[in-house]
């Protein structure tokens, strides 16, 4: 059935009484997303070039996380590929023994975002990890050496890779109240998140600063 | 002549036998349960094992069993005829790895030690320290470039800065943080020792499957840590009686510290 036929056989008083509703703004009905861009520039005290930092926006007041199809993270030659991977909370890694050779893994993780352990994979097999929180994840092989790898996980879809200090730009925020902010491994520096509103247009000209770590003596 | 020359082998052999039986009171800590502790001390000792995950344990042994005569693991290695596994040059060797045993007394009032720590090219040596806050590391840099140090704590933001080391230079930081700390260098990242400190630690480092022991202490509650950096640490909270030997065994690997 049409909207226009429905409308036609509503009562005529339903009829004005819809159309005074819709007036005052009762049917609020699903809005028009607005997407926004945000830019700025990425600086780092002192000028130390950072690497592989990953520029993102956690929601305060905007859309809720989403998370990513599923990644594979292949096990082959005693390396796992990639070694960086960016997903955001919620996804699920595969970790898949793709070795030519009867060879087994295993992975697991000690850090603080996420502790676990997926006992042995043997070749051919694929096991699943999920990542519900952000924070940096990584992880290690106990059976080989040097195989290792890491996790970053992000809070929102909305986040930018770069490579070194410099312009980044994040496409398509919704609407709504977000902190920007930056992850790396260095542990010498921190950064304090900025707040961003996306309202009407874009927000450019942010500025996301890195700096050293104040002295603290425990 | 043939004298001379059977007199040369039981001296080479005697040589020898010194040389590995030293080794094996380097690697073993000697200690006597039977022995009592001296008067109103206690002691606490054990076996402290590191292993592979238990699902690589019990596969190996699976496969050597159904194997039968000259039984090999899953990878074609034969087994130890000290029925260890043994481990391929690309694997992690648990047979090798020496592992931390940590007595901790925050009350305790220990005097600094001294603990070197070689930067070389390739990494650095050792890649892991146990300290008591206040003890001293001696960073001798070969690395051919100069280095800024500092320590961090990884579950925090506490952070301690030491002066820059010229390549060829070596200098001493006195370690005045507390926590599971790294020492890194500011320039190059892949300069990393792994730094646990503690307030009254004595620590113990040993072969797998040797015994520790830390004697005469005085009646309480300690803790008492486990610990290999890659694997992180086990924590067991002991009660020490005077008079008593107290035993605790451990075994440190993925599945026992991920839970």
């Amino acid at each position: 059935m049409t909207t226009f036929r429905l409308w036609q056989i509503l009562a005529p008083g339903l009829r004005a009484a819809f159309v005074f509703a819709a007036l005052l703004g009762v049917f609020s009905g699903p809005r028009i997303a607005y997407a926004a861009t945000v830019s700025g520039d990425l600086k780092v005290a002192g000028g130390k070039k950072l690497k592989n930092l990953i520029v993102f926006l956690e929601p305060v007041n905007a859309m809720a996380t989403k998370a990513m199809a599923d990644i594979i993270v292949t096990q082959k030659d005693r390396v796992f590929k990639p070694g960086v991977v960016v997903v955001v909370a919620g996804s699920k890694i595969v970790f898949h023994n793709d070795e030519e050779r009867d060879i087994d893994h295993n992975v697991y993780s000690l850090s603080k975002t996420q502790k676990f352990d997926i006992g042995l994979i043997s070749k051919g097999k694929k096991l699943v990890v999920d990542f519900p929180k952000p924070g940096i994840v990584k992880y290690y092989c106990s059976v080989h050496k040097n195989m290792e790898g890491s996790v970053i996980v992000v809070p929102s879809p909305f986040y930018a890779i770069v490579k070194e200090p410099g312009p980044f730009t994040i496409n398509n925020v919704p609407a709504g109240e977000w902190k920007l902010n930056v992850s790396f491994s260095h542990r010498h520096y921190s950064v304090t998140p900025v707040n961003v509103t996306i309202a009407e247009g874009p927000v450019d000209n942010l500025t996301l600063e890195i700096a050293k770590k104040k002295l603290r003596k425990n | 002549m043939t004298r001379n020359l059977l007199g040369f082998l039981v001296v080479l052999l005697l040589m020898n036998w010194g040389a590995a039986s030293s080794q094996a009171l380097a690697d073993s800590h000697i200690f006597d349960p039977d022995q009592p502790p001296a008067d109103g001390m206690g002691t606490v000792y054990g076996k402290l094992q590191i292993r592979p995950h238990k699902d690589y344990v019990k596969k190996a042994k699976e496969k050597a069993k159904n194997a039968g005569p000259g039984a090999v693991d899953q990878y074609g290695t034969p087994l130890r005829d000290d029925g260890k596994l043994s481990f391929s040059e690309k694997m992690v060797n648990y047979n090798l790895i020496k592992v931390f045993t940590i007595l901790l007394n925050p009350a305790a009032k220990l005097d600094a030690e001294e603990y070197e720590v070689v930067v070389e090219e390739d990494g650095m040596k050792p890649g892991a320290l146990a300290v008591n806050k206040g003890d001293v590391i001696e960073i001798e840099n070969d690395s051919g470039k100069d280095l800024t140090f500092f320590l961090a704590d990884t579950n925090s933001n506490d952070i301690q800065e030491f002066p820059l080391i010229k390549s060829g230079d070596s200098a001493k930081i006195k370690v005045e943080l507390v926590g599971d700390l790294e020492l890194t260098a500011d320039e190059d990242e892949r300069f990393t020792a792994s730094v646990l400190s503690r307030q009254g630690l004595q620590s113990r480092k040993a072969r797998s499957g040797n015994l520790y022991s830390f004697r005469n202490l005085a009646p309480g509650q300690y803790d008492l840590l486990f610990w290999y950096w890659r694997l992180g640490y086990l924590k067991k909270t002991i009660i020490i009686e005077a008079g008593k030997n107290l035993e605790i065994n451990g075994t440190l690997s993925v599945d026992t510290v991920v839970k």
